[in-house]
């Protein structure tokens, strides 16, 4: 009996260690992934990583009526593409993209990424191709799985 | 009546350069003030200043503030650090770039892309002006500013690349010193940053070691 119960202490201990490691490192994303108050804007670090290259910036988003405006730029300004997302109809436009980023496939995978990202309270159905995790620090980790693309975003302060 | 028509198509241009405080000098007095700038900008020999960076987002109607400061040492050696509210280091060493962000750690050599080196040699050049030269990435249009008396440079992008990037870049100089105080880059989209250079000193002693990363 001692011998059974030290057992399952020990088993219980090694998988309270494991989610303990989780719980720091990782949490299941709570169901709004971004707080808009007051229609003030929400700044974010920005990373975007695909194969060996990685963007860095800034994500600057706000709430006007019924729709989520974002501008992703770099670190000086010089911006990358802008969306507007429609909370109602769920659907997303980008605009402004610049000139590498302006490619048929590119903008393809940014919409239906960004739009996963900025719809995930509502989605009912787990996507294989992406996950998004959000750390204790409130990190966005996001993974387009097919494309190999993680998106960062960590809140400004 | 069409002296009248001809009278006010005479005059009309000069009343809208007005409107904005701007006014267009002449190609003789453009040269003078450029070859003034590049004398001033050859006597810098070193530079430091804090800068505001203003982002007008159109899309948003809302502006995004960051701050920094800047160290140039000749020839090219630029030390271009945001503080607030991100963290980003950007630092050209000669052939070099370092790139500390968030993220990541990067070493470039600019010799590996002409675009990037030209990027590098604008942004190195912009510091002091010495990007209004004539041959240069940019075709430029002086004008003085009415009340302040400052001089001001407006440069169109000749390249497909940059032109992609900015529709035109303001350049705002004391006319005094002859220095950069100012400077505003208009996108396509209607975006427009701003970023003002204050607190500059010149030709102090600045160690090498400014241009490494931390």
């Amino acid at each position: 009996m001692t011998r059974f119960l030290l057992l399952i202490s020990i088993l219980f201990a090694s998988v309270a260690n494991l989610f303990a490691s989780a719980s720091e490192q990782e949490l299941i994303p709570p169901d709004t992934l971004f707080r808009f108050e007051n229609s003030e804007r929400v700044e974010y670090n920005f990373s975007l990583q695909f194969k060996n290259n990685t963007f860095t910036g800034v994500c600057v988003m706000k709430l006007m009526g019924q729709e989520i405006r974002g501008s992703i730029m770099n670190e000086f300004g010089v911006k990358a593409f802008d969306f507007v997302y429609d909370t109602n109809s769920r659907s997303i436009d980008l605009r402004n993209v610049i000139g590498f980023m302006n490619r048929l496939l590119v903008k393809r995978t940014l919409k239906a990424d960004w739009k996963y990202l900025l719809s995930f309270s509502s989605i009912t159905k787990a996507d294989k191709k992406r996950s998004i995790v959000v750390t204790e620090r409130g990190e966005i980790i996001f993974k387009n799985k097919k494309r190999g693309i993680v998106y960062k975003l960590s809140p400004l302060k | 009546m069409y002296r009248l028509l001809l009278i006010l198509l005479l005059v009309f241009p000069f009343v809208v350069m007005s409107q904005n405080g701007l006014e267009r000098v002449s190609k003789s007095e453009q040269q003078a003030m450029i070859a003034q700038i590049n004398e001033a900008a050859s006597s810098v020999k070193t530079m430091q200043c804090d800068f505001e960076q203003t982002k007008f987002m159109s899309l948003l109607d809302d502006k995004m503030v960051s701050k920094g400061v800047m160290r140039f040492k000749q020839e090219q050696n630029l030390r271009w650090e945001y503080t607030a509210p991100y963290r980003y280091i950007f630092i050209v060493a000669g052939a070099k770039v370092m790139i500390k962000s968030s993220q990541s750690t990067d070493e470039i050599d600019v010799r590996s892309s002409r675009l990037f080196q030209e990027i590098v040699g604008i942004m190195v050049n912009s510091v002091t002006g010495k990007c209004l030269s004539v041959g240069s990435d940019f075709n430029t249009t002086m004008y003085t500013a009415g009340k302040s008396g400052e001089w001001v440079a407006k440069l169109v992008p000749r390249k497909k690349e940059l032109r992609q990037m900015f529709s035109v870049i303001t350049l705002y100089f004391d006319p005094e010193a002859k220095m950069i105080t100012q400077v505003e880059m208009e996108e396509n989209s209607g975006d427009m940053t701003q970023i003002l250079l204050k607190n500059v000193i010149t030709n102090v002693g600045l160690d090498d070691s400014v241009f490494t990363i931390d």
